[in-house]
């Protein structure tokens, strides 16, 4: 859909992701299994306290993944009222000979940019950032782009989008002063805890460990150190097979967590009060 | 529909199509159980044919043409493949209108 709607450099997909009404999610998913499609195993950052955004499935008779999402990360407001958002003003793009329902201009501007703007570390998504602002500066009018800042608030994403509105030189929408607004700013800390997960791998896990109860906390450190065997053997592919390899990779891993826990825990010093 | 013309081969309009020149990936929108058809080589050229106008005899004679050979050296490989697309409901067989 980006490659049609010209804003990222075209590029093939791996996976398709797709949004789904959240009141259909779990039908969405058991549809999908009925046919063949299957979860599988992806990256170990599954932690209690941010919920999955979304399920990554398999086929075996496709040769790409389909990830469902209940919200996209950045998207602070409730999943219904994204979706809505999304919806209510959707457009097509012409796929296979059919035309297919997605975001218009506007909704995968803001889709993609906290796409781009949740990585920051990472190489490729700092360039697709670029080039969506320079194409989206390019091609918007001063009245699109204000719609552009209103659509993002309404998601939720009036700060978590903040840097790409900025440079599109938009006025930032009024910050939201009801109740919900202490949700938002605690919504609004994850975000960034993400963010920089990638400069601080243990970051998350660290965050885990702090917000669980004490009696919790030993085994929660126990699994943040090892890790399950699947979630090590993903980390860690070329680990022997067996105990004995087991046993390798996790002392492994142990070197290479524990030298990055201090500047982690800096950062969680610096940008988390006690909670 | 006239003696020289017969019923016409149409692409079903519950199909998504990918792919261009050898290689053309098909899907029945409403049997996503089954997976997705890949032709390639003389099948894609066979449904790239396939254009809502030309009947059987005129899609051996189309293919026969594109390379060099002879309607008859073709027709009964066409014939089943064509058969085998109508069975699996992608592609429609359907009498012109004519006038």
């Amino acid at each position: 859909v980006l490659n049609a709607q010209l804003l990222r450099v075209p590029r093939g997909s791996q996976d398709v992701d797709v949004l789904v009404d959240p009141t259909g999610f779990d039908a969405m998913i058991d549809e999908l299994s009925a046919i063949g499609w299957y979860p599988y195993f992806q990256a170990p950052t599954a932690m209690q306290w941010m919920p999955a955004h979304a399920v990554s499935l398999k086929h075996a008779a496709w040769p790409c993944a389909l990830d469902v999402h209940r919200f996209f990360p950045g998207c602070l407001a409730p999943p219904q009222q994204v979706f809505d958002e999304l919806w209510v003003r959707r457009s097509s793009v012409r796929l296979g000979g059919r035309d297919v329902p997605c975001p218009d201009v506007a909704g995968s501007a803001v889709v993609a940019g906290l796409h781009g703007l949740r990585a920051p570390d990472s190489w490729r998504e700092k360039a697709e950032l670029v080039y969506l602002t320079s194409e989206l500066g390019r091609r918007l009018d001063e009245a699109e782009r204000a719609d552009l800042a209103a659509l993002a608030s309404r998601m939720g994403a009036r700060d978590t989008l903040g840097p790409m509105l900025e440079a599109l030189g938009v006025a930032p929408e009024p910050a939201s002063t009801g109740p919900e607004a202490q949700g938002s700013a605690d919504a609004l800390a994850d975000w960034h805890l993400r963010r920089a997960s990638g400069r601080y791998p243990t970051l998350m896990r660290l965050e885990e460990v702090r917000r669980t109860s004490w009696r919790r906390v030993p085994g929660v450190l126990w699994h943040a150190l090892l890790l399950t065997e699947d979630e090590i053997r993903y980390t860690t592919p070329d680990m022997p097979a067996g105990r004995w390899g087991l046993a390798r990779g996790r002392l492994k891993r142990i070197r290479r967590v524990l030298p990055q826990i201090p500047g982690a825990a800096l950062y969680l010093a610096k940008n988390r009060g006690a909670r | 529909v006239t003696a020289e013309h017969g019923p016409v081969y149409r692409l079903s309009k519950d199909v998504a199509v990918v792919g261009e020149g050898d290689r053309i990936v098909v899907l029945d929108l409403t049997r996503l159980d089954r997976p997705p058809m890949a032709l390639e080589g003389t099948a894609a050229r066979i449904w790239q044919a396939i254009d809502g106008e030309r009947d059987q005899e005129q899609v051996i004679a189309h293919l026969a043409g594109a390379y060099g050979t002879t309607s008859e050296q073709i027709a009964g490989d066409v014939r089943i493949f064509l058969g085998q697309l109508v069975d699996l409901s992608l592609v429609d067989l359907t009498l012109l209108e004519l006038g």
